[in-house]
């Protein structure tokens, strides 16, 4: 039971941060020649990726 | 800015292809000498025996496929920024897995399951609901198989730089992979597919960190954002825009649950915790890849800016014929990534080919067969069933009017009907066949209903995703209300 309320717990908080509406998307800053929202999003995914692998430490076995 | 041009890669770029393509047959044919005896679980899964490392870039290469190597800098060229989407969805990928692996890997190995039949029929008892399932993701399936098709024959014919004729070079690719589909099992095509994942990360390296600077690198991209038009391209907003990106997540996620190659590679790890150590790269690679084709896409945008509809999806080989006329790292470069589109084109093929054999010998003719039937059988029929879908797929090859696009876009909105009893049944032990057929056959209904009157996105969301949506909720109440205790008995054996 506990194992399932990780899965479910880390699909919930991906699929609300994954979507950037939190993000401040305009062109303006650039960084590298892109709008600084685009790098920004990425990153986020990275972080968002290795929560997801931290989730998973969680997961106990039989 | 630089005109449209052509160029005539060298027979050395032809060459290097066929020695590449020996190589890996080679590897399958090793994986062949070190298979251990002649049974189903070596063949469809090689003993559980294959690393991490191995199986973590063998899933990516599979997944990444001709498609996401050529259309996904052509659709960032079309649509803009809104196309970051991409990383989003490859890393949904990951969360998907996750669902089901956490579950079917200790049911797998305490069950001893293959295949999705093997745990569809043990876990609902019903043989017509499995064939049902089995059928929903052979359509998810076989529609990829189709995509790799129609761009194996493309690729071939312009990788070889119009040496080698567009039949002639589908024919070769669809041969290298089944050969070493039917020599080397599944550590054949896991092997190789690794050697061709590492080639394809390595060839994205090269265009993103050689290629685009050639041409002009970051001071390129910066002129798009000092043209005023560009401003919906570059920063794209609103509450469809939103939805669009979430939809996009939930049908990927669940939709990639649909393949059978995704079953094939989850199963055959040893054991979670030895599954979860691919994501210690896994997140790098499924976030940076799909960022840099957006990223290609749009310097592309800005290099070439006038390429309509279809064009825009020859906008790498153009970047690579530019870089390539300009120096010779750009050539060795370009090469390279020609290799790469190859190996994510062959990869995915070989994949699904492998599963589709695997699967339909031992889940549907097996069943339909009624019979027990030895090892050795079931390989022989997964081997037919592996060249007769490369037969088809060279004679969709030869077909190129062949019109799939309706189809293409339906392949992960039907499947994905399937992904609730996958998923469900794992998870919920008073989830039963009624609830399930009922979510399925709701799910389906609403998804065609609302594809063939054209509301295949309502409010940014996709069809299929308010099918499978509807789908869950119903199987969920229905089984709730159905429910059991001697289903919920026999139902807690197989899951806990």
């Amino acid at each position: 039971m506990k194992n399932d309320l990780i899965v479910f717990i880390t699909v919930i908080i991906f699929l609300v941060l994954a979507t950037p509406w939190y993000i401040p998307i305009s062109v303006e800053p650039l960084l590298f020649g892109l709008p600084l929202w685009s790098i920004i999003v990425p990153i986020i995914l990275l972080v968002l990726g290795y929560f997801v692998y931290f989730m998973m430490g969680k997961i106990k076995e039989d | 800015m630089e005109t449209v041009t052509t160029f005539k890669w060298g027979i050395d770029l032809p060459i290097f292809i066929v020695v590449y393509l020996l190589v890996l047959i080679f590897i399958g044919y090793f994986s062949y000498r070190r298979r251990v005896g002649v049974t189903v679980k070596d063949f469809f899964t090689a003993n559980r025996s294959l690393g991490y490392i191995v199986l973590g870039v063998a899933l990516f290469a599979t997944i990444a496929s001709g498609n996401t190597f050529l259309g996904y800098s052509g659709n960032a060229y079309r649509t803009g920024l809104s196309f970051l989407v991409a990383p989003a969805f490859y890393l949904s990928i990951l969360v998907g897995l996750f669902i089901m692996a956490a579950k079917i890997i200790p049911i797998a190995s305490k069950r001893n399951y293959i295949t999705p039949g093997d745990y569809f029929i043990d876990r609902y008892g019903s043989k017509a609901l499995s064939i049902i399932l089995i059928l929903l993701m052979f359509w998810a399936t076989f529609v990829q198989f189709f995509e790799q098709d129609i761009a194996i024959g493309y690729i071939g014919e312009v990788t070889s730089g119009g040496y080698i004729p567009y039949y002639i070079a589908a024919a070769i690719f669809l041969a290298v992979s089944l050969i070493i589909i039917l020599t080397g099992g599944f550590r054949g095509s896991a092997l190789t597919n690794f050697i061709m994942g590492i080639v394809m990360i390595i060839g994205l390296l090269g265009v993103v960190f050689v290629v685009l600077p050639i041409l002009g690198g970051t001071k390129e991209l910066a002129t798009l954002a000092s043209d005023p038009k560009m401003t919906s391209y570059l920063a794209p907003k609103g509450v469809v825009f939103l939805n669009g990106w979430l939809s996009n997540l939930i049908l990927i996620m669940f939709g990639v649950l649909s393949y059978y190659q995704i079953w094939t590679f989850v199963i055959a790890n040893k054991d979670f915790q030895s599954f979860r150590k691919q994501y210690i790269f896994s997140p790098l690679v499924y976030v940076l890849v799909p960022t840099f084709f957006v990223i290609i896409g749009i310097f592309g945008k800005a290099l070439i800016p006038n390429l309509s509809g279809t064009d825009a999806d020859k906008i790498v080989p153009l970047i690579l014929n530019n870089a390539a006329q300009k120096s010779l790292s750009g050539y060795i470069m370009g090469e390279f990534m020609y290799l790469a589109v190859i190996s994510a084109t062959l990869s995915t093929a070989a994949a699904v080919m492998f599963s589709i054999g695997s699967i339909l010998s031992k889940d549907l003719f097996a069943r339909l067969a009624n019979r027990t039937m030895e090892d050795k059988e079931v390989i022989n029929i997964s081997k037919i069933i592996m060249v007769v879908i490369g037969i088809l797929g060279y004679i969709i090859v030869m077909t190129p009017k062949f019109t799939l696009w309706r189809w293409v876009e339906l392949k992960f909105e039907i499947g994905l009907q399937a992904v609730p009893a996958l998923v469900l049944g794992m998870y919920f032990a008073w989830v039963n066949k009624k609830g399930i057929w009922t979510g399925i056959i709701s799910g389906l209904i609403v998804t065609l209903l609302l594809t063939f009157t054209g509301h295949a996105k309502v409010l940014g969301f996709h069809a299929g995703v308010i099918g499978v949506v509807i789908n869950f909720v119903l199987a969920l109440i229905v089984s709730y209300l159905t429910k059991q205790p001697e289903e919920i008995e026999s139902a807690s054996k197989i899951i806990s």
